[in-house]
């Protein structure tokens, strides 16, 4: 379906990125039949909590999430993927379905997007594919008496990369998004990918990349702060950069602030968490006390592209896309 | 011109302005340039060559040089531990690194393991255009500021004259051809010793000054660096006099527009406390001001050598001095 680039479309308004694909998945409570449907009920190996796979096994239910998403407001959608690498999936032995799983979340997406385009063509509907840090860190390492150790290499991580964004592309994305970096080793590995895939394939990929600050320290996991973090990115032309996840809104915000200051030549995103989880895990923050948080942001031209990560559901969403009605975009 | 400023990080971020008088990058943790460092490597004991580390940066590295070109090292697999090893320590791992080898392979290893932005030093033309500008595109990927050596098919440039032309040359590939931001760049024009007794070495400083002036006005964003105690070389053995050389150079270096030096940063005399007669011996020599300046300083530094040192400041106090009349801007 043509539509307009999103660098165009960024130069006009603040554009909104969906909400939580885990959050709206907890609310079926998915039994271990269920992510195993049909096609995985003789597998070796629980599958229970493999989100990612629902896409091939609960489709249905997977592409309800980005049509309410999409409803309720956002310009784009995530994919399904974010654990779709043979790195993370490694934990179910699925490392062989990597390419299936990244290509049916895309296209689930892709349709849903092109649902909504053609619904309201003068709000085109866009997929970023998600690619998540995995769940190993090249540049720390997990056992206390060798810190010279890693778990993961630089060389494997850009390979399951490759092989994900290979994916994602043939599914339909429109961009990558790059999220959650806790450890910018891995996204680095995870840019090299994607320079190497266009480089391969002679196609130009909008990037959006979101790193994630852990705690008050303010730095990521892996100790960066948010300018360092920036300046080890730096090298690729990325459509955006910004934060996601581990903080609320208003935990979040200095971090955006900071990152803005010094990625002048970039776009700007934040999906923050609805607010800090409480004592069981469960986000309680309320659309309208999120919205709330994130006027800040409108008001003071923070951000290009705002959602919400962790606990945020359409609801939340629809908040966010009445706030940034009409609101000016951050100025580059 | 819109100001583009170099930006390295470790855990924390280094951003080079026109204010910032002049970035040194410790030298030590380099088996080629430090016997102790060669022998903690070669005997395994990372935990003290660490400690190599943290004592330059607590000595003032603002960036540290690591290094492991030795035939008797495994350079990929020592380069590899070693940058691991560091990271675990945020004190140290909260400045940049620079990667130092003639091996690419070694170089590469390096580009893996960091999550900062690096510098890598360093690659030339040495081995011709093609094997450049493939090393220079990975480099760009990985994303590190590189070091050029100006050095072509021809060998390493010991004039003014092939000092600039190697390093427009290499320029204008990086600019045109790679595409690689030009304040990434860092050339490294060629330090040669003085006061060798050789006729041709007798204006090696004075070239050194005159192409990192040309460099900075004339390659746009893109710095200048280099390896500061080779200047010395002659005077291998006298402390005394190499130290008060090494900030001579860099005085005037700077003053050229040198905006990066290797140093050891914990060794480096005030230029101001070299005392007048001997500053006066060194810069005859650096500046090539008189015919017999090489004797006379090699006369001067027999009186020096078993010098009580009193009053050398070992602080990197002279990165805070004014630097009047510098001649670069960015």
């Amino acid at each position: 379906m043509q539509k307009p680039a999103i660098q165009d479309l960024l130069k006009t308004r603040i554009l909104v990125l969906d909400g939580a694909m885990g959050t709206m998945i907890q609310r079926h409570k998915f039994s271990e039949a269920d992510y195993r449907g049909a096609r995985f009920a003789n597998y070796p190996s629980p599958l229970q909590g493999n989100n990612d796979l629902l896409t091939l096994t609960q489709p249905e239910a997977i592409l309800a999430i980005h049509r309410q998403y999409f409803e309720a407001g956002a310009d784009i959608a995530e994919t399904n993927t974010f654990s779709s690498t043979s790195v993370a999936m490694a934990d179910y032995h699925m490392q062989d379905l990597v390419y299936e799983l990244n290509v049916e979340a895309a296209r689930l997406a892709k349709k849903a997007a092109d649902e909504y385009t053609k619904k309201t063509p003068d709000k085109p509907r866009y997929v970023a594919g998600s690619i998540g840090p995995t769940n190993k860190t090249a540049s720390m390492s997990p056992d206390v008496n060798d810190p010279a150790y890693r778990a993961i290499s630089f060389d494997e991580l850009k390979d399951a990369y490759y092989e994900q964004i290979r994916g994602l592309i043939d599914g339909g994305a429109d961009l990558l998004l790059v999220e959650t970096v806790f450890d910018t080793l891995n996204a680095k590995a995870a840019l090299f990918a994607i320079e190497a895939y266009k480089e391969d394939t002679g196609r130009d990929i909008p990037i959006m990349v979101s790193g994630t600050i852990t705690d008050a320290s303010g730095r990521t996991l892996s100790g960066q702060t948010a300018e360092a973090f920036f300046i080890s990115i730096s090298h690729i032309p990325v459509l955006s950069v910004g934060f996601n996840c581990a903080l609320g809104a208003d935990q979040l915000r200095p971090y955006v602030q900071r990152i803005g200051a010094i990625a002048t030549e970039r776009y700007v995103s934040a999906h923050p968490n609805a607010g800090l989880p409480n004592e069981f895990g469960q986000y309680d923050q309320s659309p309208e006390e999120m919205g709330a948080l994130i006027k800040p942001y409108i008001d003071e031209g923070l951000v290009n592209i705002i959602g919400g990560c962790c606990g945020t559901t359409p609801e939340h969403i629809k908040v966010i896309a009445e706030l940034i009605a009409g609101a000016k975009p951050r100025a580059l | 011109m819109k100001p583009r400023y170099t930006k390295l990080s470790g855990l924390e971020p280094l951003i080079i302005t026109p204010e910032t008088n002049f970035v040194n990058v410790g030298e030590r943790t380099n088996v080629t340039g430090s016997r102790k460092f060669l022998r903690l490597i070669q005997d395994e004991n990372y935990e003290a060559a660490v400690e190599v580390a943290r004592e330059q940066v607590d000595g003032g590295a603002q960036i540290l040089d690591v290094n492991f070109d030795e035939g008797m090292i495994d350079g990929v697999a020592a380069m590899t531990r070693f940058l691991n090893l560091i990271a675990a320590e945020p004190d140290i791992a909260r400045i940049p690194i620079m990667i130092d080898s003639s091996k690419w392979e070694i170089l590469e290893a390096g580009l893996k393991v960091v999550q900062g932005k690096a510098v890598v030093n360093s690659i030339s033309l040495k081995e011709g255009e093609e094997n450049f500008m493939a090393q220079a595109r990975k480099i760009k990927r990985y994303g590190a500021a590189v070091i050029v050596m100006a050095f072509d098919e021809n060998g390493q440039a010991d004039t003014y004259e092939r000092r600039i032309e190697i390093c427009e040359r290499c320029y204008r590939i990086l600019v045109d051809k790679v595409h690689f931001n030009p304040e990434d760049i860092i050339f490294d024009p060629n330090i040669f010793p003085v006061a060798t007794g050789m006729e041709e070495h007798k204006t090696n400083a004075l070239d050194f000054f005159r192409a990192t002036k040309w460099i900075r006005e004339n390659l746009h964003h893109a710095h200048v660096s280099g390896g500061v105690s080779n200047v010395s070389f002659s005077f291998r053995g006298n402390d005394r006099v190499r130290e008060a050389m090494h900030s001579a150079f860099l005085y005037h270096a700077i003053k050229h527009g040198m905006s990066m030096g290797i140093v050891n940063p914990t060794m480096l005399e005030v230029y101001d406390d070299i005392p007048k007669d001997l500053l006066e011996h060194v810069e005859d020599v650096l500046l090539n001001r008189r015919d017999d300046a090489t004797e006379r300083l090699l006369d001067f530094a027999e009186s020096v050598k078993s010098d009580v040192r009193e009053g050398v400041v070992a602080k990197n106090e002279w990165r805070e001095l004014p630097l009047q009349n510098a001649s670069h801007t960015a």
